[in-house]
């Protein structure tokens, strides 16, 4: 399996939108992945992560923007290109009627490979998949054919894996073991890009996050940073005297503001760099004449930082 | 030669022929009925069609929800434009023509458009003749003159045919009574009286057919698509008259055959298609008679003889019947090789009494006081159990064409065999499904174990 | 539209040239597939015995009268077995498909270097080799039937053997173009149920009415010209569209030995298959990059 590490991206999505009639689900959205790293999507359920993939995977031909998978646009098709990459669904996307081993030939005929050698036999060892590599898969249960999934995705010498939900169904020892291939894979040189809802788990896969919300990136950088507050900021949380309701709405103007919710007498504020806002924000609130009473400061956890940036007004976010 | 049960549907167009009048008022013969069930007559101008069809001659008419008139091309086939009153025949859904209470000949001249640029066809009297025993080649059409003194010779023919007649029959009765009187004396007077003398002879059959006298357009055409028109002598379009006219070729010749099985005499088949094997039962003897056949479109051939006709489909193609063809002999070979050669024979049919029914097939004696139920060639289920293949030939001995057949005796009651050998897959369904079942639980098994 | 599916159509051509590997492995499961089902036994096993039914009818008659002639007695349970088959593989086709878009494993293909027709033509190749295992058996059948019951197997026969491939092969591409414009499973094999049964219906209905009396041109008080209009014109679409009818005119034109028009149908049928595969194709790019 070829190594390759390059700063040139694999994957370059430049000016992406998708419309479905009135409804914008990817909105002007850039985004890069390079040779040798894990690449996390997260977003709720609506943020376009799975039009976003479609679109990569050339599933779905996008309204307006360009893709560039290994310098080649997909909407000509490039069939060397698509052959580089390989996809596992969130759904179980097997063929019931095979055995294990056959599926995996099945694909590698498709891309071009000659039958399964040693490393797809320890891919099914590294997965504990070992024992059942002759047995019907119809007979698999969810979390085996999971696991199925993923080795095939790796069995075809793709450059870039797209994974989604990939440790859906999986046991504790499944989740890991997937994980630790697929850090194996990064490893060797081979880019990950991974949608999952499960934040802890991007949290100690990924090497670098996108977090989407209605079509766009709202949040970006690693798990460390966004965690250390060197990329999100934090929170800030403000007690004032005076007209709340027309303080939150000077506090939403402000362009490194990400959120602004009001619990009781208190208004939560997401900010969204590394910076010291706290003095832009009292100017802010001076300027609608409400005076400070109280200001405090804290970092968030990626979960926090996710919710916040992601959830509509009214949805909780919790504070460390 | 024509044999006297061979062809009953030749022996109809004979008929058909003989009467064009008669035809014509045919279709106005349901005068009772017709009082009780005709809808919306009127007066309107109707096309009288005698058409050939490649044997004889048919009529028919298109009436005005005609417009299209369908004939043979190369042939003469005969138009006229009447006033007639039409109705509406629910009964058969078609406009049917009241001859009986009009029947006027426009006095007009037929103008054609068509692939030959334009005509005009003046009216013409005609009559159409033929032997009765050989109409294919002695059917003639003649016109004018010609046809005036034809049929004026036919009526005197006839004439003096009828006169033979009458006197034939007053001949044999009077030989009748003298024969009666004869065989009823005693053998002590029967010397006294003189030797009878022979039967008088029957006046040999007329041979001739011949139609009336007719008038209409005489139109013979090269194939294509026409339009029609009839101008009085005004020179006015007649009204009804404008209509298209196709003018179809004749598709091949070749030999059809019925095929009369023994035991079942009153259902003979009919084979038109030299790729058609014949199948019999076994122990089945058959007679055949061949007749000549040609293709012709379906829609054309239907539409020819009625304009009305709409059940036909096109693409499809269909054989119109002729006459019959006799030649001496049929060969029947097997792998190649002649094995038999079949002579043409006179056979009569004897019903079988009892409660068994059915009928037995005989060859004909001449010396019997019986006559002969038909001729054909007799294929016995012997010949027939070797699979062999038949064909006619004519006198320089060449196959006539599309004479050829298959001859095939089956073996229904194997069909059992044929069951078993069908439901094999559904055996071995059964047996995958077992070894299938079987290993699923022991892999599920297994599975639940891990 | 037309231009973008005649440019669909071409690129769909070059994808078919240049996608022969991924085109094979498909072709290679489906053939296994459709082969080694139980299902498919069962279809056969069926079609034989029906087969067997008809020709029982014939041999009765026979029986009946002392001899059979006009017909080839082996034609009519090859038009039933072509029929029965080519529907249970255009649902097959049907399934196939759906079952992968339903289940996620054609957009793994897809995101591959399979493209929509190369996927299409392997499904179409492997139902074609589980088709000749059919005809196999058939012809199979055919021998023996004409072995122990003493039929004849005609040049004609053969002849529609080979022809029947056109007719399985449109059957099959309408199962792909419906499956590729509905993509739910139950919504596809209703809409193939009712195509068919629309077909069957049609031609029973205008054979039903053209039995009644007479025809005529006459719109006079002719309760049923109406209908008889109606039946006509949907019973010439079905000769025009359904290869079931297009098969039957190869039948009656191989009788009449009309090797002109038996020819005009062979390629209506191909045609009508090669139309909708693209359409189908087509479709299934379309929502694609």
């Amino acid at each position: 399996m070829e190594t390759e590490r390059s700063a040139t991206p694999l994957l370059s999505v430049r000016g992406l939108t998708k419309e479905f009639g009135a409804f914008r689900a990817v909105n002007d959205l850039d985004l890069d992945v390079y040779p040798g790293e894990i690449v996390g999507l997260l977003g709720p359920n609506g943020a376009g992560k799975s039009t976003l993939l479609s679109m990569v995977l050339g599933l779905l031909a996008p309204t307006s923007g360009e893709i560039s998978l290994f310098g080649a646009t997909t909407h000509q098709e490039n069939r060397e290109a698509r052959r580089r990459m390989s996809y596992v669904p969130e759904t179980q996307a097997i063929y019931d009627e095979m055995i294990a081993l056959e599926y995996v030939d099945f694909f590698r005929e498709i891309y071009g490979l000659p039958e399964s050698d040693d490393d797809v036999l320890d891919l099914f060892e590294r997965l504990d998949l070992e024992k059942w590599i002759n047995s019907r898969v119809a007979n698999f249960s969810m979390g085996m054919k999971r696991r199925l999934g993923l080795i095939r995705a790796i069995a075809t010498d793709p450059d870039l894996i797209v994974l989604d939900e990939p440790v859906a169904n999986l046991d504790p020892r499944g989740i890991v073991k997937v994980r630790e291939l697929l850090q194996q894979q990064r490893d060797l040189g081979r880019s990950v890009l991974v949608s999952s809802h499960l934040l802890g788990e991007i949290e100690l896969l990924a090497d670098r996050v996108i977090v989407m919300r209605n079509g766009s990136v709202v949040l970006e950088g690693t798990p460390s940073s966004i965690r250390d507050g060197q990329v999100v900021g934090g929170r800030i949380e403000v007690e004032i005297a005076g007209d709340i309701d027309q303080v939150m709405v000077a506090l939403r103007r402000l362009p490194f503001v990400g959120d602004v919710r009001r619990h009781k007498d208190l208004i939560q504020i997401a900010v969204s760099s590394g910076d010291d806002h706290r003095q832009k924000i009292s100017q802010c609130i001076h300027d609608e004449g409400a005076v400070v009473l109280q200001m405090t400061s804290s970092t968030v956890s990626l979960e926090d930082m996710f919710l916040t940036a992601t959830a509509d007004h009214g949805s909780k976010a919790k504070t460390r | 030669m024509i044999t006297r049960r061979m062809a009953p549907v030749i022996a109809l167009r004979c008929l058909l022929t003989l009467g064009l009048v008669a035809s014509l008022l045919s279709m106005s013969g349901h005068q009772g009925a017709r009082a009780q069930y005709a809808e919306n007559p009127e007066v309107a101008n109707v096309y009288g069609i005698t058409y050939f069809d490649g044997l004889l001659y048919g009529s028919t008419m298109a009436p005005p929800s005609v417009d299209t008139i369908y004939i043979l091309a190369d042939q003469t086939s005969f138009l006229s434009l009447r006033e007639t009153i039409v109705y509406f025949w629910p009964l058969t859904n078609q406009y049917l023509a009241d001859w009986d209470s009009r029947n006027e000949l426009l006095d007009s001249v037929l103008e054609v458009d068509g692939p030959g640029g334009k005509m005009e066809i003046p009216l013409a009297d005609y009559v159409i003749q033929y032997q009765k025993d050989d109409a294919r080649s002695s059917l003639r059409v003649y016109l004018n003159d010609d046809a005036h003194a034809k049929y004026d010779e036919f009526v005197s023919l006839s004439t003096q045919y009828q006169d033979a007649l009458a006197q034939y029959n007053t001949d044999l009765v009077v030989w009748q009574q003298g024969m009666d009187t004869y065989l009823r004396s005693t053998p002590e007077t029967i010397a006294e009286l003189p030797t009878p003398e022979p039967p008088p002879q029957e006046p040999e059959d007329l041979g001739t057919m011949s139609s009336d006298l007719q008038r209409g357009f005489p139109v013979a055409l090269p194939a294509g698509n026409y339009k029609i028109q009839a101008r009085d002598p005004n020179g006015e379009i007649i009204e009804g008259s404008q209509k298209s006219l196709v003018v179809f070729e004749e598709g091949e010749f070749a030999i059809g055959f019925d095929i009369i099985p023994e035991q079942r005499w009153t259902r003979p088949e009919r084979s038109s298609e030299s790729s058609s094997p014949i199948y019999t039962s076994a122990n089945t003897t058959i007679y055949v008679q061949p007749f000549w056949q040609s293709r012709m479109g379906a829609v054309y051939d239907a539409r020819m003889r009625n304009p009305q006709d709409l059940t036909a489909l096109p693409g499809e193609s269909t054989w119109a019947l002729h006459e019959a063809a006799l030649p001496d002999h049929l060969v029947v070979e097997q792998d190649g090789k002649v094995i038999a050669e079949v002579p043409l024979e006179s056979f009569v049919v004897h019903q079988v009494a009892g409660p068994t029914l059915g009928y037995t097939v005989e060859r004909f004696d001449p010396v019997s006081m019986e006559s002969e139920s038909f001729q054909g060639f007799e294929l016995d289920a012997e010949l027939i159990s070797s699979n062999p293949t038949i064909r006619l030939v004519d006198a320089e001995g060449n196959t006539l064409s599309g004479s050829e057949r298959d001859l095939r005796s089956l073996h229904p009651q194997n069909i059992g065999w044929l069951y078993a050998g069908a439901a094999l897959p559904l055996v071995a369904v059964g047996l995958v499904g077992v070894f299938r079942l079987r290993g699923s639980q022991s892999r599920s098994q297994e599975l639940e174990k891990e | 539209m037309s231009t973008e599916f005649s440019n669909s159509a071409f690129r769909s051509f070059a994808d078919l040239a240049i996608g022969m590997r991924p085109m094979k492995a498909v072709f290679r499961r489906y053939t296994r597939l459709s082969s080694l089902q139980i299902g498919t036994l069962i279809v056969v096993g069926i079609v034989l015995l029906a087969a067997t039914a008809v020709l029982q009818g014939d041999l009765e008659f026979l029986e009946r009268n002392a001899i059979l002639v006009t017909t080839d007695p082996l034609q009519t349970p090859l038009v039933l077995s072509v029929g029965m088959i080519s529907l249970f593989l255009g649902l097959s086709a049907v399934i196939g498909v759906t079952s992968e878009v339903e289940n996620g494993t054609l957009a793994v293909l897809l995101s591959g270097p399979v493209t929509t027709s190369s996927f299409l033509a392997g499904i179409v190749l492997g139902s074609l080799v589980f088709y000749s295992w059919s005809l196999l058996l058939v012809l199979g059948w055919s021998v023996l039937a004409a072995t122990i019951i003493n039929l004849h197997i005609s040049a004609a026969l053969l002849l529609m053997m080979a022809a029947s491939y056109a007719v399985v092969f449109a059957v099959i591409s309408l199962g792909l173009l419906i499956s590729a414009w509905s993509q739910k499973r139950w919504t596809a094999i209703l809409v193939y149920a009712a195509i068919v049964l629309l077909d069957i219906a049609l031609r029973v209905l205008d054979r039903f009415i053209g039995s009644v009396p007479v025809q005529s041109e006459s719109t006079r008080n002719d309760p049923w010209h109406f209908l008889r209009s109606v039946s006509g014109v949907l019973d010439r679409a079905v000769q025009w569209f359904s290869p079931f009818a297009k098969f039957d005119a190869m039948a009656r034109a191989l009788e009449f030995a009309d090797y002109q028009q038996f020819f005009l149908q062979l390629m209506g049928t191909i045609l009508f298959g090669v139309v909708m595969f693209f359409l189908a194709s087509w479709l299934l790019k379309g929502q694609r990059a």
